[in-house]
Formats: C-alpha cells, structure tokens, sequence
C-alpha cells in the first residue's frame, strides 16, 4: 500500500511539472507531425513503388539437369508467379534483355548446380542485376536456399517468406540490403540452417494487410520516446536519490522495497498514459491505423511499458549518480532506439544483432505493434508479450537484488 | 527512551564516531553540540537507522535499531538538517504523504494534519505549494511531518539553520510545548542559546567523541561559574601571538584567546583580574576601547574544552 503513495506521490509531481508534461506527452505527437509533415510526399512515393506486383527476371540454366529443370519450373515459375515474371532466354540475348529494360535480373544456372544438389553439397547460383534489383536478389537467394533443402513444407513458406519480404520494402520504402552480388552468393552458401533460422523467425499470416512508411514511422518513434520518457523519469529519481526527501522516507515505515515498486508503478503508469496519447494522437490527427484489436493494442501497450519501465529501473538501479545517468541516457537512448528498429527495420540488421534485439523491450514492442498493424490475432502476439514480461520481471528482480544488497531496511 | 553504547563508524581507515555513549531518558530534552565534523550527523543517521554502525549498539524504548530497524524507527520523528520535502506539493499534501508513511490513513489522518498545520502555525496556508514558502515556513512544514505520528523521540539537527527571527521562536515554542507533553527531544545546533533555552542536559561532542554532558549548570561549573571578560583594543604594533604570550608571562593561571581586535580570558575573580590585565595593557602601551564582563555561557564552556568556538 506505501508502493502505491510513493505512485500517487510521484505521478502527482509529474503532473504539476509543465514542462516535463509537455516534453514527455505533447512532443512525441509534435514531432510526428512535423516530420510526419515534411514526410509525406517522400513516404508517399516509397509506397507507390512498393505496389509493384512483379519482377521481370531472366534464367540462363547452363546445367540443364532435371535439377535446374525443378528449380526454373516449380519453384521460379510455378511457386513465384505471383511476384516473378521468368523468362528462358541464352545469355548472348541478356545484354540486349538488360538494355531494352526487359528485366531487371539475370538468374545464371551454373552447370554442377544439379549435382551440387544432389551430393547435398551447397550449390551456388550468379546474379546479375542492372541498377538496384536487391528485392529480386532476396527473393532469388530465399528460393535456391529452399530448393537446396527440397522439404516441400518449407516449399510452401518460401513464398510467404517472398510476399513478406516484398511488403516489408513497402513498409520502409528502402529494399533489403542485399544489392552486391557476393552477399547474395555468400549467403546461398549459408547452407540450409539459415533459412530453417529464417523460418523460425518470420511469423507469416495469409491475408495480412500492408503497414505503410507512416505506420512504421509512428510506431518507431512512438517506442522511442517511451525510452526517452523513462530516462527522464529514472533521471528524476536519482535525482530524488540526492535529495533529503529520499532519506527521510525509510526513516518511516517504507521499505526500499516498497519504494522501487511504487517508482516502478508511476514509471508504467506515466509511460501507458504517453503511449495512449500517442496511439490516440496519430490516430485522430493523421489517422494512423494502430490495427483492429482493441485488445491486442491494450496487452502490447502494457507488455511494452512494463518491459521499457524494468529496463530503465534496471539501468538506474546500475547507476548511482543523476548526472551520470543524464550525460549516459541521451547515447544509451539512441542506441537502444536504433536497435529496436526505432529507425531502420530489425530485419536489415546482422543476425547477431537481430538475436540480441530479440529481448530488448523497445524491439518487442515495435515488433508487436507492426504485427498488429498487419493484423495479428492476440494468438500471433502473446508469446512475444509473455518475453517482454519474464524480460521485465528479471530486470526488475535484479534492481530488487541490488537495492537489497546495499543494506535493506537500514544503510540505503 | 534511547540507549546508545560503544557506537563507532569508519569510514575507510577514518574512524568518524569513536565509541559513542548516551543514555536519553523519557521526556527528557537532549542538546547535543559540536562544530562541523564533530560527528553529530553520523551519530545521528545511526540512530535513525540510515548508517549502519562499525560497532556499538542503538536501542529505541525497547526496540534494537539494528535488529529491528522499522518497529525502533516508528518511535522517532526525524527533522533534518536541510528540507526534506516535495516542493510542488502543498503543506497539506507534503503532511499526507509523510503521515500515510508512517501509517496513518483515512479521518485519523486528516484530523492529524489539521492539528499538526495548526501547531506549526500554517493551517491558513495549508493548500499553498511549499515551493512558494518562506525559508523559515519550509522548516515548519518540515517538523511539522516528522511529528505527525506522534512519535516519541524526536531528533532534531539545526532546525532553525537560515530563518527569520519570528519564524526561530515559533519553533523554539513549538519544540518547547512538545517536550513538555511529554516527548524527548535531541536537538544539535550551532546556537548556544538555543540548547540553552530547550535542553535539560547538554553533550559536547568534537572529533567523533562526547568529551562531556551534563546539565547546564553542571558544564559551567566546569569553568568554575567564572566570568568571561572581553576587551576591546585599538589598533596595535604588537602581534597577537606576541601579546598572548606577555600577558601569559605575567598571568600564567590565565587563558587568553584574542580574535581580531577582541581580547577574552574566563575567570571567576574578575574583579581582581581586571586590574592586573589593564595595567599589563597599559604598559604595552596599548589602548583599550571597551570592557565587558558577563557571566561564562555554552561557548565558553566549549571553548574550555576543545580549544576552538563552536563555529570553527
């Protein structure tokens, strides 16, 4: 019950502090606005281009085995139709194919491709591309690493895997960075375990709708200042930490216990109320779809500011001095954006980082929201929430620990 | 009602309280001295329980500060030395949120902030945010919260440190009207007089250590219920060390310290002194503008024993 005091104390000094209330819940809607302003037209475009529905592309299959055969027809072909527009052709016609804008790639069938397949060794494909064809390239490199496995459940994904691929270009603007040629054949080298990775990783709905460079946008930056607001808010607590006040209260019956648990409370609270204004906000003024679920949105709002509030508690907990922490927050908090996709999609990242933004807060909660956005049912989401919690619960029992460990009760 | 025994606190390889003993009984008013650095404020957050001693033991009524730190710290109000309050909260509010830390809720709790804001002379300004306060306003509000438990030790460090005179009595009243309803009182502060005023039995602390206590009659007999004469001099060729050491030639029974144009001494057979002294002033050819003599007070008695006044 003191927990919730220190909560209604803390929320109330919140609310009487004008400028900390306009910084924390106006800018985050006065700076999508403005940029969401001066925006508009390059977003715009981004996502005509993205409503391509097909690429022109060319194969030169110098193997000619039953293997090539397979690879061109059923997969290229048959499975790809919807996105791929092939065309056999020999490669004394491909300049000629690439000057008269015919097609924007070459797909070259080197000959032992058949038996590299066979011998279950890694079988290499060359791409050659005029101008930017790095959408083509994924796909192509995404279809050869799914022939090499020739598991026809994942036969199956390989196209979901394309579409998604296509709508997250429309959902950046920018194209997968996979434009030089030896990253794609270094990444068809990969072997097969990359692309069960890949698998794993992508959560694919049929039906899904599109999230647009404005959504994306919004969202990014939504999550972004839920990290600088946390900052701020765990900067006034060390701030509080120098101060008498914080002293005086374990003279009385509060325990630091309490206490972390009653700052934890206003954290959430503070941050649930500037993500509402924010979620509400694009959506009245520039009409931000934040998707259908009422409910999806509630749990991702809570999920998200309870993992983002543990993990500034947790910093905070690291950190004894106000003005450490304020000189660390802007740099940590830029970081942390960055790497939770606040700025660029997670999925243009190194799988190493990919792995690591898997348990930040801030990429959880992106992550969540794009996936309603494009229409995700509670059943899509909740383990993603459920990280975000157990996340958020070992931070916050670390903080818990180390308050603890200084001496309880007494020597705080 | 507070037992301290043995306490000690180092810090590093600093031993900053050097085995501390006090023994405060019930009502009783309590005024503890000492310069900056003496160790008054270590001492004290270990009786509130925010240090944890090296050594000693700290017993509140008959709870164990360190064994059970939250049943010995519901006994005690604590007023710091600097405002421990939200300022962009009201008095009200400050009072309601320290009131509900100590575990008061619902009417009782209201009722216990009407009647502490009246004590502490601001009920009218109950709804005001203490930001908009005057210093010495700050101060009340800040006793006002460490006494809305009613607790029955109360500890006091330089409550009235930069505040108006008007402001300085109503405190002093207010602490004098609590102690004689019953509740101990531990109060530092650098004004003599007013540990003189309030306490029934003084301790001397200096260099982490209580060098004595007793009441206030019993630390002036220490200086032998002597007088202090202070003579003002005119401007002098003599230096200081110079002048104490002629006359500490010619009187050596005699302390003397001298502090710009101000020359003291502490004795009681003033009469007799005085002559000697000025006719030693007169043969150094010095010139005396002002003699005083008034009765020996705390600061002299401080003075006696550690050397240095209190605001060294």
């Amino acid at each position: 019950m003191l927990a919730f005091w220190v909560f209604v104390k803390d929320f109330l000094i919140f609310a009487r502090n004008k400028q900390t209330f306009i910084l924390l819940i106006a800018m985050p809607l006065m700076l999508i606005a403005i940029l969401g302003a001066a925006l508009s037209g390059l977003i715009q475009n981004s996502d005509e281009e993205a409503k391509l529905s097909s690429f022109n592309i060319a194969v030169i299959d110098k193997d000619q085995s039953e293997e090539s055969f397979f690879f061109v027809d059923d997969i290229l072909i048959d499975r790809l139709f919807s996105v791929l527009n092939v065309t056999k052709m020999d490669e004394s016609k491909l300049d000629h194919a690439f000057k008269t804008e015919q097609i924007t790639l070459a797909v070259i069938i080197p000959e032992g491709f058949g038996n590299a397949i066979e011998q279950h060794d890694k079988p290499s494909l060359k791409l050659v591309s005029q101008g930017d064809a790095s959408i083509e390239e994924s796909i192509i490199t995404i279809a050869a690493l799914h022939y090499q496995n020739l598991d026809l459940a994942i036969s199956k994904i390989v196209e979901k895997v394309t579409r998604t691929l296509v709508e997250q270009s429309k959902k950046t603007g920018q194209s997968p960075e996979m434009s030089n040629l030896s990253d794609v054949i270094t990444k068809l080298d990969g072997g097969a375990n990359s692309l069960r990775e890949s698998k794993n990783e992508m959560n694919v709905r049929m039906g899904s709708k599109t999230v647009g460079s404005f959504q994306y946008y919004a969202v990014g930056m939504g999550v972004m200042y839920l990290l600088i607001t946390v900052t701020t808010l765990v900067s006034n607590i060390l701030v509080e930490k120098e101060d008498p006040v914080y002293l005086r209260q374990f003279v009385s019956n509060l325990t630091p216990q309490q206490y972390l648990l009653g700052k934890y409370l206003s954290l959430i609270a503070i941050t649930f109320i500037q993500l509402s204004i924010t979620i509400i906000g694009t959506n009245l003024l520039f009409n931000v779809d934040w998707g259908d679920s009422i409910l999806c949105i509630l749990f991702t709002m809570l999920t998200t500011t309870i993992s983002t509030s543990a993990l500034g508690l947790f910093i905070g907990s690291l950190i004894k001095k106000a003005s450490t922490f304020t000189s660390m927050s802007m740099v940590s908090t830029q970081i942390l954006a960055a790497l939770g996709g606040s700025f660029v999609p997670i999925y243009l990242f190194p799988d190493w980082m990919v792995t690591v933004t898997k348990v930040l807060p801030n990429s959880l909660g992106l992550q969540m929201f794009l996936d309603i956005m494009t229409g995700a049912t509670f059943a899509d989401i909740w383990q993603e929430g459920v990280i975000a919690l157990v996340v958020s619960l070992l931070l916050f029992a670390v903080s818990w620990i180390r308050l603890s460990r200084k001496g309880g009760a007494i020597h705080v | 009602m507070l037992q301290v025994s043995g306490l000690k606190k180092q810090f590093l390889n600093h031993e900053v309280v050097k085995g501390i003993n006090l023994d405060i009984k019930k009502g009783e008013a309590y005024g503890l001295l000492g310069p900056n650095g003496a160790g008054k404020s270590t001492t004290i957050s270990m009786i509130c329980g925010l240090l944890k001693p090296t050594e000693g033991s700290i017993k509140i009524g008959e709870f164990d500060m360190i064994k059970q730190p939250k049943k010995a710290q519901q006994k005690l109000g604590i007023v710091p030395q600097e405002i421990a309050l939200y300022m962009p909260m009201t008095a009200k509010e400050n009072l309601m949120f320290w009131g509900r830390m100590y575990g008061l809720k619902g009417v009782p709790l209201k009722a216990r902030v009407d009647e502490v804001l009246d004590i502490i002379g601001l009920f009218d300004r109950a709804d005001d945010k203490v930001e908009t306060f005057s210093g010495g306003m700050k101060r009340r509000v800040n006793i006002g919260a460490a006494i809305l438990h009613q607790p029955e030790l109360l500890i006091m460090d330089e409550p009235t440190v930069g505040i108006d005179p008007q402001s300085r009595n109503h405190i002093l009243e207010t602490v004098k009207t609590l102690n004689k309803e019953g509740m101990t009182i531990i109060y530092t502060s650098h004004y003599m007089e007013e540990v003189e005023y309030l306490c029934s039995r003084i301790g001397i602390m200096d260099h982490g250590q209580l060098l004595t206590e007793g009441t206030l009659t019993e630390l002036k007999q220490m200086l032998n219920d002597g007088n202090e004469i202070i003579i003002q001099l005119a401007s002098r060729k003599i230096t200081d060390e110079e002048l104490i050491l002629r006359l500490h030639t010619k009187m050596p029974q005699f302390s003397f310290t001298i502090v710009g144009d101000t020359l003291r001494t502490i004795t009681p057979h003033s009469q007799v002194i005085l002559t000697t002294l000025l006719n030693e002033l007169t043969v150094m050819n010095l010139t005396v503008t002002s003699i005083e003599i008034k009765e020996a007070n705390l600061e002299n008695v401080f003075l006696h024993l550690t050397g240095r006044t209190l605001r060294d």
